[in-house]
C-alpha cells in the first residue's frame, strides 16, 4: 500500500512538472509559413501598407492643403486638419504630427519582419511564388519609403538586415544618422529598379488578383520617384519599359476610369467591397443635400473649376468669368474632365438636380473657422470617387477603388521629364496623348520655352489628376506652393436664386490668408526620433 | 412540535419543499432517542470480536444515552471481549460482560460509572452527593464541561441545561475544564450544590486560526493573520460573503460599488494596491483557489486573510497582494448532532438617490435655463397650468419617474438548513441553503441554490477519507437594457433623463423624450425591453486521504485532489418596442420604436471552465520536551481548462419565441468560441520552531512555476523567516506585570510574487483578421488576412515581487478588559511590469521588448485592533475597534522624460486622477475678459474659471494637475459594539472608510471627459435633481456651488476638474441587530437547543461629504445601481 502511494506520488510530479501551454486562440509564427496559401494571407495583410496611403480611406485628401480643394470643417479629428495647416502659422511643429509620414516606420518594421523571414522560412515553397512575393513586400517597402522622402526629405534607412544583430534594427540600433535625401532617392529607385525584373511573370495577375503589384505598377511608380529626385533619365526609361509592355492604355471615356476597376488605363488600384470591407467616403464628402448631417467634407474650389476650359463652336477655351456669355451660362459646354470630377449648381445627380444656390438644398454657407458643421462652402462638391447609386451608403459605406497609379500620370511624368531633358517635341507629344484623349480638347501648341510648357503641364496635372494626390506635392516639388499657396485665399462661386434668376458670385472663402512658410518645403523629424536617436539631425530650420 | 413560517415561501419550490422533510423527519429522530434515553431498559445491538473493554464501552455510549466513566478501576486492554446481543436492555448486556470481569456499575443520571464488584458508591459513608451547574460568564450552560474529581479518574460530563451530579468525598477538589475555558478548581465543602462560572480564556490559548495549508495555535503564530468566525460573521444576512467583510478584518480595504442584485460584490485589497496592475489578493475556499463571493454565508466556519509575507509565503507567486482563505464547516466528533435552520426576510430600498424635478418645477426651471441662454422657455403658463392640473388632451403630466422605476422596497429571503454531527469514525456537514433577491428596479433579480457535503471518515487508525463536495446555481436576471453604469439605456439612467411633464402613457403607448434619436422611458426600458439572463452552476469536490505513518509519530502523509466545474450561460434578447415620444420644442407627439432595440436581437453564450488540482503532501509534528517543532512539505499541481462559444441573431417578425431559430438573419460575425489553458505548479516548505511556548521561529518557502513564463524564466523562489516570542509566558514579566495576560511580540520578512501578466508575451503569434480587410480582383472581393499580433517576444519576463516586512504585537491584559492587536508594515514590490513607452525613437518601430519588469511602489501601514469586554451585573457586553491605514508610492515607472513636474506621477500614490484646478466660478466681466484661452467649450459668468498652470496663455492638457487621489480607500475603520443581558443580544457596527476622492463628472471610460446628471442640471436633455438646479449659478445665487444654469451644452464646465472632486470619507452604521433566543425551558419543550429571532439592519444611517449618493457609488456614475439599506428579520433554530 505504502509503496504504491509513492509510486503515485513520484510520478504524479513528474507527470505534471512540464507547464508549457500552447495558446488555443491564436496561430504560431509557424502558420503563416506552413504552405503558399497561408503565405499568400500573410503577404495580402502586408498590403494595408497600400490601403493606409489612400486618401478615399484616410478621409485626407491631400489636395486639400491646396489651392484646388477646401475643406469645410476644421476640428472633427486628425483628417480634417487641412484649415489648420492653411490657417495657424505654427500650426505644424516636431511634436505635432501633421502631415508627417514618420509613422510608416511601424509597417515598415512588418514588411520588413517577412524579408527577414522569408528566405530562411520558405525552402519547402516554390521559389517562383517566393519571389514574387519578396517583390510584392520589397515594393511596398519602396512606396512607404517614397511618401517618407517626399514629405521629410532624407530618411533613416532602417531595413531588414541592417540592424547590428543582422536582422532588423532594434534596440541596439537606436542611433542612426538620416541619409541625404539625395541617397534615400537613390535607395528606393535602386529598389523599384531591382524589383522589377522579379516581377517578369506578374505584368499582369488574374482576375482574382487585381490590384496586386505587377511590373508595370513598378515602372509607374519609377517614373513618379524618379521624377521627385530629377533623375529624368530614369523617368523616361521607365516610363519607356512600362509601355513596351503593351498592357495599358488611355481611356477615351476619362469618368470611366474611376468607375471601372478594369479600365485598361490603371497599373494600381486599392479595392474595397461593401458590405464587409468599405470606406465611408460617401457619407463624408457627398453633396449636403443627399442626406441631412452628411456629406460636404471638402469642396473643390474655383481655382480648380475655373481651368476647366469651355466650348465655343467646336473648340474649346479659356474658361472667363467676365465673359458674359461664359457667365450667363457658367457650367455648360465644359471639358469631359469637369464634368467627371466635380458637382455644380444645376448638375444632374441621383435622380435630382444639385442646388448650391444659397438656400438650395446643397445651398452655399460661408466657411466659418469655428463653426464644426460640413457645408458647400465654394458651390462645388467633389464627385470623382462618389458611387451615385449608392443608397445606403450612410450605414453601409462606399466600396469605390483609389486610384494610386495609372498610365495618364506616367505619361504626364514622361512628358515633364522629356521637357526637363529638353526633348520638347516629345514632351508636348506626351502631354497631349493625355490632354486629347477622347479627342474633346485640341492639343497645346508646341514650342521651346520650357515656363511656357510648365504653365501648360502644371494646369494639365491639376485637372487630370484632381483629387487623386498629387496636386499639393506637386507644388512642392516645382517649389511653386509658397506662390500658390502662401498669403493666398481660396475662392468659390456663391449664387443667389432670384425667382428663375441665378446670380454668380466669385467669392473668397477663406476667412484669413493662406500659410506656406519655406519650411514647409520640408516636413519636420517628430521630436520623439530626435529625443531618443542622437544621430538623427533634424531639418534646417525646423 | 411545528416550525412555523412566517416568511411568504414559494411553496413550488422542490428545494424547499424538501427542505422541509428533511426538518420533520429530523424531528422524528430526536423523539426517538428523547423517549427511550432515559433508563437501562432501552435496547442496544452489540456485535463485538476480539474487542477491548474500551471499546466496548464506545459501542454501548454510542448506543444508548449513557455516558460511561470509570473511577479506581484499570481497563484491560487486553482484546477478549465477544459479544452478540440483538435489541437487549442495556442492564442485561453489561451484566454480560462486566460481571466474568469482576466489575459492575452504577447509574448517576446519565453517567454510568463503572466500579469493582463489590465497590458500591452508594453505602460508602465517606461519599456524598453534589450537584451544580456550570455557566459561562454570560450565565448561559456550558454544555458537555468536564467535571473530576481532582486526583482520580472519577468525573461526569455537564448536561445541556450544564448541570452535573457527582458522588465524592469530603476533602475532595473538583475540576471542572471545557475547551476555551479557564480551567477551574473547586474544593468540596459542606455545600451540597457547586455552581461555577467558568471563564473564557482570554489568551486564547487554544484558539486555532487557519494559515496556509493548515491550521495553527493562534499563540504559536507568527505572521499577520486576521480571522473571523462564522459567529462574528453572519450577523445580519446579506448575500455575498465579501460584503459581511466590511470592517471586520483590520488590513483589509472594500469598497462596494453597486446595489445591483448578484453584483453587489465588494472589491477587496488587503493593506492597499501594491502595484499598478491589478492588486486584487488570492481567493481560497477550503484550500483551493476558488470564488467565494457567491457561497452560502451560512457555510463559511471563518475567514483568514494572510497579510504579510510570512505567513502568505507558501502561496507564492500568486500571493503579493495577500490572501483570503475561506473555510467551510466540517462536521464534529462528539457523537451528537444537530441541524440547524436560519430563515430571514430582507427588505431594501435605496441607501441614497437625489430626488428629481416634479413636472412643474421641471418647466419652471427649465425655461429660466433657456432664459439664462438668451433663449425663450419653452413652456407658457397654459402648459405649466396643464402639467400641474392635469391636461384634458392627455399630452402634458406630471410624472415621477424614479418613484415609478424604483420599487417602495425589494425583498430576499433566505433560507439554509444544514445539519452538523458524528462521532471520532465519522463527521458530516450536510447544509443546503436558497436565496432569492428581488432588486429594488422590477425584473432585476439574483436567485441562488447551494448545497454542500463535507464528510470525514477515519477507516483505520491511520487512515483518513475526507470527501467534500459543493454545488451551487446562480440565476442572474435583468431587463433587455442593462443595469450597469454609463450603459445608455440603463432603466436608471432612462428615469433621471426623461422629462416629467408627460404622462407615463399616451394613446395607449408608453410616452418617452430624449434627445436626437434617444427615447427614454424608464417603465418601458424595464418591462418590455427583453431581458438578460445569466445562470451559472458551480460544482466543487474535493477529497483528500490521510495516513498517520506507524511508528514515526507525528508524521502524517496526505494527498489530496480537488475538481470544480463551472458553467455559465447568458442570454440576452433586446426587444423592440414603440413608444410616443413627446418633443417639448414642439409639444407634439411622435410613434417611433424605442432607441437602442434596433432589429430585435438574442444574443446566447455559454462558457465553461474546470479546474483540477493535486497536492500530496507530508507533515511531521511533535514535542520533545521543550522543543516543538512542525515540518510541511508538499507539492501542488493545478491545471484549468476553459471553453467558451457565442452566437446572436436580430431581427424578429414575432418576438413570441426568443430563441435563435426564430429571428430572420444572423448577426454579422457575431458566431465565436475560444478555449484556454493553464497549467501551474509549486513545492512548499515550512518549517516551525517554538521553544517552551516562548520563542516561535518559522521558515517557509514555495518554489513556484507558472505557465506564463518562458521556460527559462518559469520558476521562482519565495522564501519568508518569521519569529515571535510570547513574553508574557516569562516569570520576570508575570512578576512585573501581574495583570497581563499574553503580550507577544512578532516580526516577518519574506518575498513573494503575482503572475498578474498577459499569457503567452514570449511567443509570437500570427492572427487572422477577424473581418475582411483588403479586396482583391476584377470583381473586388474581400479577404481576410494573416497578421503578426505582438511585437517582439519578451523572452525575460518574470512576476512581480514584493518584499514585506512586518512588525507586530498581541496584549491581553486585566482579564480581557482590554486587547490590543498591532501590526506596521512595510511593503516595497518591484518588477513590476509594464509598457515601455517614449523611450525609443519611433523609427524603429516597436522593435523592442514593449513590457518590462521595471516600476516599483512601496507600500506602508499600520493596522490596529482595540477590544475591551465586561460583564456588569447581567449585562455582557464587548467593544472592538478596528483601524487600517495603508499608504502607496510610487517610485519608478516610465513615463515621458519631458513631462512637466506637476504631471509626474513619481512619488505620488497610485491611482490618482488629472485634471485642471478649478479657481471658481466667473463673477465678472473682468475675469472673462482676462481668461486665457481654451480649454473648449464657452466661458460666461458663472461658468468654471481655471487655472493657466504653466502661465503659457492657453489650458490646455499641460495644465492639467492631480487633482484627486483613489477612489480606493487609504483608510478602513470600524467599531463593534455588542452586548447580552438575559436572552437578548444587541450589536452595532459602525464602519467607515478615509483618505479617498469621488468625482462626480469627469472622465467617462470612452475617454469623453463630460459631467454627468448629478452634476450638471439638464445633463443630456434630461431631468434634473432639485439639488442641482437649487444649487446652480444664476444671477441671483452667485456664490454656487455648481455652474451656470443652462440648457444648452457647454463643454467648459464638463474638463475634469477639481471642482468635481468630494472627499469620499464616510462613517456608516453599517449592520445593527437585536436578537433575542428563547429561554431554554421553552426551547427544551420545543426539543431543540436554541432559537434565536433576530431583526437587523445594514446601512442604516451615513455621515459623509457627499449627501445625496452613496459614498461607495463609483465616480461617473450615470445611472448606476444604488447601494442598499436593509432591513431583516430572521429566526435561528437549532435541533
Amino acid at each position: 500500500m505504502k509503496k504504491i502511494l509513492y509510486a503515485f506520488l513520484v510520478s504524479l510530479c513528474i507527470s505534471s512538472c512540464n507547464l508549457e501551454v500552447d495558446p488555443r486562440d491564436q496561430y504560431s509564427d509557424a502558420v503563416a509559413w506552413q504552405n503558399e496559401e497561408y503565405l499568400d494571407l500573410y503577404v495580402k495583410g502586408l498590403y494595408a501598407a497600400l490601403r493606409d496611403n489612400a486618401e478615399i480611406y484616410t478621409d485626407m485628401f491631400s489636395d486639400g492643403y491646396s489651392d484646388i480643394l477646401k475643406y469645410s470643417i476644421s476640428n472633427l479629428n486628425s483628417s480634417t486638419n487641412q484649415n489648420k495647416i492653411l490657417q495657424q502659422e505654427n500650426f505644424i511643429t516636431p511634436s505635432n504630427g501633421a502631415l508627417s509620414t514618420w509613422g510608416n516606420y511601424e509597417r515598415i518594421k512588418r514588411l520588413n519582419e517577412f524579408l527577414y523571414d522569408v528566405d530562411s522560412k520558405t525552402a519547402h515553397l516554390d521559389p517562383e511564388f517566393v519571389k514574387v512575393r519578396k517583390a510584392e513586400v520589397r515594393f511596398l517597402r519602396a512606396f512607404l519609403y517614397y511618401k517618407m522622402i517626399r514629405n521629410h526629405g532624407g530618411v533613416i534607412a532602417r531595413l531588414h538586415n541592417s540592424g547590428v544583430d543582422g536582422g532588423l534594427d532594434n534596440e541596439k540600433d537606436v542611433s542612426k544618422a538620416r541619409l541625404s535625401e539625395a541617397d534615400s532617392w537613390n535607395f528606393v529607385i535602386s529598389e523599384l529598379d531591382a524589383i522589377a525584373p522579379e516581377l517578369a511573370a506578374k505584368i499582369q495577375w488574374d482576375s482574382k488578383n487585381t490590384g496586386r503589384i505587377t511590373q508595370g505598377a513598378v515602372y509607374a511608380l519609377l517614373t513618379r520617384c524618379a521624377l521627385y529626385a530629377k533623375q529624368y533619365d530614369k523617368v523616361i526609361a521607365a516610363g519607356n519599359a512600362l509601355e513596351a509592355l503593351k498592357v495599358y492604355e488611355l481611356s477615351a471615356d476619362y469618368n470611366s476610369v474611376f468607375k471601372n476597376i478594369t479600365n485598361k488605363e490603371l497599373i494600381l488600384t486599392v479595392a474595397f467591397e461593401a458590405p464587409s470591407y468599405v470606406h465611408f467616403h460617401d457619407r463624408k464628402f457627398r453633396p449636403t443635400g443627399d442626406m441631412a448631417d452628411r456629406g460636404g467634407w471638402a469642396c473643390p474650389t474655383e481655382e480648380l473649376v475655373g481651368k476647366y476650359q469651355i466650348k465655343e463652336g467646336d473648340t474649346y477655351v479659356d474658361f472667363n468669368w467676365n465673359n458674359p456669355a461664359h457667365k450667363a451660362d457658367p457650367y455648360a459646354n465644359r471639358e469631359p474632365r469637369f464634368y467627371a470630377s466635380v458637382l455644380y449648381n444645376g448638375a444632374r445627380w441621383n435622380n435630382r438636380t444639385i442646388e448650391t444656390f444659397v438656400g438650395g438644398k446643397d445651398g452655399y454657407v460661408d466657411f466659418d473657422f469655428s463653426s464644426n458643421k460640413p457645408a458647400c462652402v465654394t458651390g462645388y462638391f467633389m464627385k470623382k470617387f462618389l458611387q451615385e447609386g449608392n443608397a445606403n451608403f450612410d450605414q453601409s459605406g462606399s466600396d469605390a477603388y483609389w486610384v494610386e497609379l495609372r498610365y495618364a500620370e506616367v505619361l504626364l511624368n514622361m512628358s515633364e521629364a522629356y521637357a526637363q531633358s529638353g526633348n520638347m517635341p516629345k514632351a508636348y507629344e506626351y502631354m497631349n496623348k493625355v490632354r486629347t484623349r477622347g479627342g474633346a480638347l485640341s492639343p497645346r501648341n508646341s514650342g521651346t520655352n520650357l515656363d511656357v510648357y510648365l504653365t501648360y503641364l502644371m494646369d494639365e496635372r491639376m485637372l487630370e489628376l484632381a483629387f487623386e494626390g498629387h496636386r499639393y506635392w506637386d507644388l512642392r516639388r516645382w517649389r511653386k506652393a509658397e506662390e500658390v499657396i502662401d498669403g493666398q485665399r481660396a475662392h468659390g462661386i456663391k449664387i443667389v436664386r432670384n425667382g428663375t434668376t441665378l446670380t454668380y458670385m466669385k467669392v473668397v472663402c477663406d476667412d484669413s490668408n493662406r500659410h506656406f512658410p519655406e519650411k514647409y518645403y520640408y516636413i519636420p523629424v517628430p521630436s520623439s526620433e530626435i529625443n531618443n536617436n542622437s544621430a538623427c539631425e533634424q531639418t534646417i530650420p525646423w | 412540535m411545528n416550525v412555523k413560517l412566517v416568511f411568504n415561501i414559494n411553496m413550488h419550490n422542490i428545494l424547499f419543499k424538501y427542505l422541509l422533510k428533511i426538518i420533520c423527519l429530523s424531528q422524528i429522530f430526536f423523539f426517538c432517542t428523547e423517549v427511550y434515553g432515559q433508563d437501562l431498559s432501552q435496547n442496544v445491538t452489540i456485535n463485538l470480536k476480539g474487542a477491548t473493554l474500551k471499546e466496548f464501552f464506545k459501542q454501548m455510549e454510542k448506543q444508548s444515552s449513557f455516558t460511561i466513566i470509570y473511577r479506581d478501576v484499570v481497563i484491560s486492554e487486553v482484546k477478549d471481549i465477544s459479544v452478540n446481543v440483538k435489541n437487549k436492555p442495556v442492564s442485561s448486556v453489561l451484566e454480560q460482560v462486566l460481571s466474568p470481569r469482576g466489575l459492575t456499575y452504577q447509574v448517576t443520571n446519565k453517567t454510568l460509572v463503572i466500579l469493582k464488584s463489590g465497590g458500591n458508591l452508594g453505602p460508602q459513608e465517606s461519599k456524598r452527593k453534589i450537584t451544580g451547574r456550570v455557566s459561562d460568564e454570560f450565565g448561559e450552560a456550558v454544555i458537555g464541561a468536564n467535571v473530576f474529581v481532582k486526583g482520580s479518574s472519577t468525573g461526569t460530563t455537564t448536561d445541556l441545561d450544564g448541570r452535573y451530579e457527582l458522588n465524592v468525598g469530603n476533602g475532595d477538589a473538583l475540576q471542572f475544564t471545557f475547551i476555551g475555558y479557564v480551567p477551574q478548581e473547586v474544593r468540596v465543602g459542606a455545600a451540597p450544590v457547586i455552581n461555577v462560572t467558568i471563564k473564557e480564556d482570554v489568551r486564547g490559548l487554544d484558539e486555532v486560526v487557519v494559515v496556509g495549508y493548515g491550521t495553527q495555535k493562534k499563540l504559536n503564530v507568527t505572521g499577520s493573520i486576521a480571522q473571523i468566525s462564522a459567529k462574528d460573521l453572519v450577523k445580519a444576512p446579506m448575500t455575498s460573503v465579501t460584503n459581511m467583510l466590511a470592517g471586520k478584518l483590520p488590513g483589509l480595504i472594500s469598497t462596494q460599488n453597486s446595489g445591483q442584485p448578484g453584483s453587489d460584490q465588494s472589491s477587496m485589497v488587503i493593506r492597499g494596491a501594491g502595484t499598478f496592475n491589478d492588486s486584487s489578493p488570492l481567493l481560497l475556499v477550503d484550500g483551493v483557489e476558488r470564488s467565494f463571493n457567491a457561497i452560502d454565508p451560512n457555510d463559511v466556519e471563518s475567514v483568514s486573510i494572510l497579510k504579510d509575507a510570512a505567513s502568505a509565503s507558501v502561496y507564492g507567486v500568486r500571493a503579493a497582494h495577500g490572501v483570503i482563505l475561506v473555510k467551510t464547516k466540517r462536521g464534529s466528533t462528539d457523537g451528537k448532532s444537530s441541524i440547524k435552520y436560519s430563515g430571514s426576510y430582507t427588505f431594501s430600498t435605496n441607501t441614497r438617490f437625489p430626488k428629481f424635478l416634479n413636472g412643474v418645477d421641471y418647466a419652471k426651471w427649465h425655461n429660466k435655463a433657456r432664459e439664462l441662454d438668451g433663449n425663450e422657455g419653452y413652456f407658457s403658463d397654459e402648459e405649466i397650468d396643464k402639467i400641474q392640473n392635469g391636461d384634458p388632451d392627455g399630452v402634458l403630466g406630471n410624472t415621477d419617474w424614479t418613484g415609478a422605476l424604483f420599487k417602495d422596497f425589494g425583498g430576499t429571503q433566505q433560507h439554509n438548513i444544514s445539519i452538523i454531527g458524528g462521532t471520532d469514525k465519522f463527521q458530516y456537514f450536510v447544509s443546503g441553503g436558497m436565496m432569492d433577491q428581488d432588486g429594488i428596479i422590477p425584473n432585476s433579480s439574483f436567485k441562488r441554490y447551494n448545497l454542500r457535503s463535507n464528510m470525514d471518515v477515519q477507516i483505520t487508525n491511520e487512515l483518513r477519507f475526507s470527501v467534500d463536495m459543493a454545488g451551487r446555481n446562480e440565476d442572474r436576471d435583468n431587463p433587455g437594457f442593462n443595469i450597469a453604469p454609463n450603459n445608455e439605456y440603463n432603466p436608471i439612467t432612462q428615469a433621471i433623463r426623461v422629462l416629467p411633464i408627460i404622462p407615463k402613457e399616451y394613446n395607449g403607448l408608453p410616452t418617452a423624450t430624449g434627445e436626437g434619436a434617444s427615447t427614454w422611458n424608464p417603465l418601458a426600458g424595464v418591462n418590455d425591453s427583453g431581458f438578460s439572463q445569466n445562470d451559472r452552476s458551480v460544482f466543487e469536490s474535493s477529497a483528500s486521504l490521510e495516513y498517520k505513518v506507524p511508528f514515526i509519530k507525528g508524521l502524517k502523509a496526505k494527498m489530496f485532489f480537488s475538481f470544480d466545474k463551472n458553467y455559465t450561460e447568458t442570454k440576452t434578447f433586446l426587444n423592440k418596442y414603440n413608444v410616443a415620444k413627446y418633443d417639448p420644442a414642439t409639444g407634439t407627439y411622435a410613434t417611433t420604436q424605442a432607441d437602442g432595440t434596433g432589429t430585435s436581437s438574442l444574443f446566447q453564450s455559454s462558457s465553461s471552465g474546470q479546474m483540477l488540482m493535486s497536492r500530496p503532501s507530508v507533515e511531521y509534528v511533535n514535542t520533545f520536551g521543550v522543543h516543538d517543532l512542525g515540518v510541511l512539505f508538499l507539492y501542488e499541481y493545478r491545471e484549468t481548462r476553459g471553453r467558451s462559444f457565442q452566437a446572436s441573431r436580430r431581427n424578429f417578425l414575432l418576438d413570441a419565441i426568443p430563441e435563435l431559430p426564430f429571428a430572420q438573419e444572423d448577426t454579422p460575425n457575431s458566431v465565436k468560441g475560444g478555449s484556454s489553458n493553464t497549467k501551474t505548479a509549486g513545492y512548499v516548505g515550512r518549517l516551525n520552531y517554538s521553544y517552551n511556548k516562548r520563542y516561535l521561529a518559522e521558515f517557509s518557502f514555495r518554489y513556484d512555476g507558472s505557465y506564463k513564463f518562458h521556460e527559462d524564466y518559469r520558476w521562482g523562489f519565495f522564501p519568508s523567516f518569521s519569529a515571535g516570542w510570547v513574553m508574557s509566558e516569562e516569570s520576570f514579566f508575570k512578576d512585573a506585570f501581574p495583570k497581563v495576560d499574553k503580550f507577544k511580540i512578532r516580526a516577518s520578512v519574506g518575498e513573494l510574487g503575482r503572475d498578474n501578466i498577459s499569457d503567452f508575451l514570449y511567443k509570437r503569434f500570427f492572427s487572422l483578421t477577424s473581418s475582411p480587410s483588403y479586396a482583391f480582383g476584377n470583381v473586388p472581393d474581400a479577404t481576410y488576412v494573416l497578421y503578426t499580433t505582438n511585437s517582439v517576444p519578451s523572452y525575460n519576463l518574470t512576476w512581480e515581487k514584493t518584499r514585506t516586512v512586518n512588525l507586530g504585537m498581541e496584549f491581553v491584559a486585566w482579564n480581557g478588559l482590554l486587547s490590543a492587536d498591532l501590526d506596521v508594515f512595510y511593503k516595497y514590490t518591484h518588477d513590476i511590469l509594464e509598457k515601455v513607452a517614449g523611450l525609443y525613437p519611433p523609427s524603429i518601430s516597436n522593435n523592442y521588448p514593449t513590457i518590462r519588469n521595471s516600476g516599483v511602489v512601496d507600500a506602508r501601514g499600520v493596522e490596529l485592533v482595540l477590544g475591551h469586554r465586561n460583564k456588569v451585573g447581567d449585562v455582557f457586553y464587548s467593544v472592538n475597534g478596528n483601524v487600517t491605514w495603508a499608504r502607496n508610492k510610487v517610485l519608478s515607472r516610465t513615463q515621458n522624460a519631458n513631462i512637466p513636474m506637476w504631471k509626474n506621477i513619481i512619488g505620488k500614490p497610485i491611482g490618482g486622477v488629472y485634471g485642471f484646478h478649478a479657481l471658481g466660478l466667473y463673477q465678472t466681466e473682468e475675469q472673462l475678459q482676462n481668461r486665457p484661452s481654451g480649454p473648449g467649450g464657452v466661458q460666461r459668468l458663472g461658468d468654471l474659471m481655471y487655472e493657466d498652470i504653466n502661465g503659457d496663455g492657453k489650458i490646455d492638457l499641460d495644465d492639467q494637475i492631480r487633482i484627486a487621489g483613489s477612489h480606493t480607500p487609504e483608510m478602513m475603520f470600524s467599531l463593534n459594539a455588542e452586548a447580552t443581558w438575559k436572552g437578548f443580544d444587541i450589536g452595532l457596527q459602525f464602519q467607515g472608510a478615509a483618505f479617498c476622492d469621488i468625482i462626480t463628472s469627469g472622465l467617462y471610460p470612452n475617454g469623453v471627459m463630460d459631467q454627468t446628471e448629478f452634476a450638471r442640471a439638464f445633463y443630456g436633455g434630461g431631468n434634473s435633481p432639485y439639488y442641482l438646479v437649487e444649487g446652480s449659478w444664476t444671477p441671483e445665487n452667485t456664490n454656487a456651488k455648481y455652474p451656470r444654469l443652462g440648457q444648452a451644452w457647454n463643454g467648459n464646465n464638463g474638463w475634469t476638474s477639481d471642482w468635481w472632486v468630494v472627499d469620499g470619507s464616510y462613517l456608516r452604521l453599517k449592520n445593527a441587530q437585536i436578537g433575542y433566543s428563547l429561554p431554554k425551558k421553552v426551547i427544551n419543550r420545543l426539543h431543540a437547543q436554541n432559537m434565536r429571532v433576530y431583526v437587523a439592519g445594514t446601512n442604516l444611517f451615513t455621515l459623509d461629504g457627499l449627501d445625496f449618493m452613496d459614498p461607495e457609488m463609483p465616480s461617473n456614475n450615470n445611472g448606476y445601481y444604488p447601494q442598499q439599506r436593509t432591513y431583516s428579520v430572521g429566526i435561528d433554530l437549532t435541533f
